[in-house]
């Protein structure tokens, strides 16, 4: 009787979540169980294909004759640009090697020869140093663009999330390990977290790639299957951020365990290369 | 996966009568809208339907493990295919394109982070976006409180609606599975589902407009949604896909 009305009250939580959203307690609570997990996918998955649904309808609805005025309401209502600026920000989040080099190299080939020797140096200095000026500076911006957003969100975690616990990594056997430090930040309540690293060696993605596992105890022998907290890479040696995919929500996390594996990810990891760890108090 | 092209479909609408509840089939092509006559907004009696329309035979290759592989082409696709219904979904409870811009940005950002965990066999990738963009959409008014204007509730604020990228939104056929089952609820039932589905409504804002007791409320949204899931976890099983527990 008592499990049945636990479902029942994990089954309304799942209902509140998916349409007007819970508050942390309530999905700390929710979110708590695997079954909870799953009625909360599924009762989102089915919200996200119901709204689907009605939007599908509406816009055959409107498939009239007065069609092409109605589209101009649309574009009032849409920014123009906002496509461009969508593309802008995808491209700067997803960019993982910056052009420097080659556009300094650029710049000296293209001095030109009738000047002169003397001015032909100049004019390849000053464009050597022009165009590294930019790109350091497009560097930056794309850096900030990068990484300021994971930044931005991991401190507003820690602000807002009054459960939100940031755990200092410790470096394990793996030769990308070598002079590691940073942190991760993560809420059990928002199934959210963030991992800085510094010293972390850059990793080519067609070789391997970083991936996070999050245990829900501190015995790792005792869970072969942890949570896959998804794959990610490192392009420089310098702080990064990098946001948790969860792919379960997790409940309450105990452990976080950064591998190396191929590219992709695994499924299982059989926990060979080992780079970080990172614990919570017993 | 059968998807289907919902720009050529020859679109059809569950209309059932409130005073009957008898359900008659209704195709929307032909229908004149005059200029100052826009589509209106689904009434509680109006279901969507999956369209007759034979599937697509060769569903198009997903996009995502595309995006999470590093190809900017596939990005570009994606925005291309689906910023439209992410406007039409973060924009419902707001009139601020400022601020829904921004919400639109969070969604995308989501979006690439979460590219690598899109399984085909589970959800198409309509599905899968539009349920980051309904999680978004919902922490957002949760942390800047509920702001929905009855008024931005009218069809002339729905954008995307209207608009021609959105027909070519891959609206699988999960959403036709959704249609065929808010077909089959209860007229009631299925206007609640819509007051908050897709309008946003609380439960508590749909009692009080509607004068069910809360508790009807809440019963009719769970066992929408479940129906719905259930559903989908038909579809998955008929793929092959395990589903390891019943919804409810």
């Amino acid at each position: 009787m008592r499990a049945s009305s636990d479902r029942e009250r994990l089954f309304e939580l799942a209902a509140l979540g998916a349409t007007e959203g819970l508050a942390d307690d309530e999905a700390r609570e929710l979110l708590s169980t695997q079954h909870g997990a799953r009625l909360a996918a599924a009762l989102d998955e089915a919200a996200a294909t119901v709204h689907l649904a009605y939007l599908a309808a509406r816009s055959a609805q409107s498939d009239g004759a007065a069609e092409r005025s109605e589209a101009r309401v649309d574009e009032l209502a849409r920014p123009v640009g906002l496509h461009e600026r969508l593309l802008a920000r995808a491209t700067a989040q997803l960019a993982g090697e910056q052009p420097r080099p080659s556009a300094a190299r650029a710049g000296q080939r293209g001095a030109p020869r009738v000047l002169g020797q003397w001015a032909g140096w100049l004019v390849a200095a000053a464009a050597v140093v022009l165009c590294t000026v930019m790109a350091a500076r497009l560097a930056e911006l794309q850096e900030f663009a990068r990484l300021g957003d994971s930044g931005v969100r991991r401190d507003r975690l820690v602000a807002e999330a009054p459960d939100a616990a940031v755990l200092d990594w410790t470096p394990l056997t793996h030769e990308s390990a070598q002079g590691l430090s940073g942190r991760i930040t993560w809420s059990d309540a928002r199934n959210e977290g963030y991992m800085t690293f510094r010293g972390l060696a850059p990793n080519d993605p067609r070789d391997e790639q970083y991936q996070l596992w999050i245990f829900r105890g501190t015995d790792l022998a005792a869970e072969p299957h942890p949570v896959d907290g998804g794959v990610f890479d490192v392009a420089e040696d310098r702080e990064v951020v990098v946001p948790i995919d969860a792919k379960l929500a997790v409940g309450r996390a105990g452990t976080f365990v950064v591998t190396v594996e191929p590219p992709g990810g695994v499924v299982v990891s059989d926990r060979s290369k080992l780079v970080a760890l990172a614990q919570r108090a017993i | 996966m059968t998807l289907r092209n919902t720009r050529s479909a020859t679109f059809e609408r569950v209309v059932v009568e409130p005073t009957t509840g008898r359900r008659s089939l209704r195709g929307s092509r032909g229908v004149c809208l005059h200029r100052t006559q826009r589509p209106r907004s689904m009434s509680a009696h109006e279901v969507p339907a999956p369209s007759r329309m034979a599937p697509n035979p060769a569903p198009p290759a997903p996009l995502l493990p595309r995006v999470a592989a590093g190809d900017p082409e596939a990005v570009r696709e994606v925005l291309r295919r689906y910023t439209s219904l992410v406007w039409s979904l973060c924009s419902a409870g707001s009139r601020d394109p400022h601020e829904v811009e921004d919400l639109v940005q969070e969604v995308f950002v989501d979006v690439w982070r979460s590219a690598a965990r899109y399984d085909d066999r589970i959800a198409s990738e309509a599905t899968f976006i539009a349920t980051i963009a309904r999680r978004r959409v919902i922490d957002r008014r949760r942390r800047v409180g509920r702001r929905i204007e009855q008024e931005s509730l009218e069809e002339d604020f729905l954008p995307g609606a209207e608009d021609d990228a959105l027909r070519l939104v891959d609206v699988a056929d999960e959403a036709g599975l959704a249609a065929a089952a808010l077909s089959e609820l209860p007229p009631e039932r299925r206007h609640v589902l819509e007051l908050s589905v897709v309008r946003g409504l609380t439960h508590r804002e749909i009692a009080s407009s509607t004068g069910m007791p809360l508790g009807t409320v809440k019963s009719h949204i769970r066992r929408g949604l479940s129906e719905v899931s259930d559903r989908l976890r038909a579809r998955r099983a008929s793929f092959g896909v395990e589903y390891e527990e019943d919804a409810r």
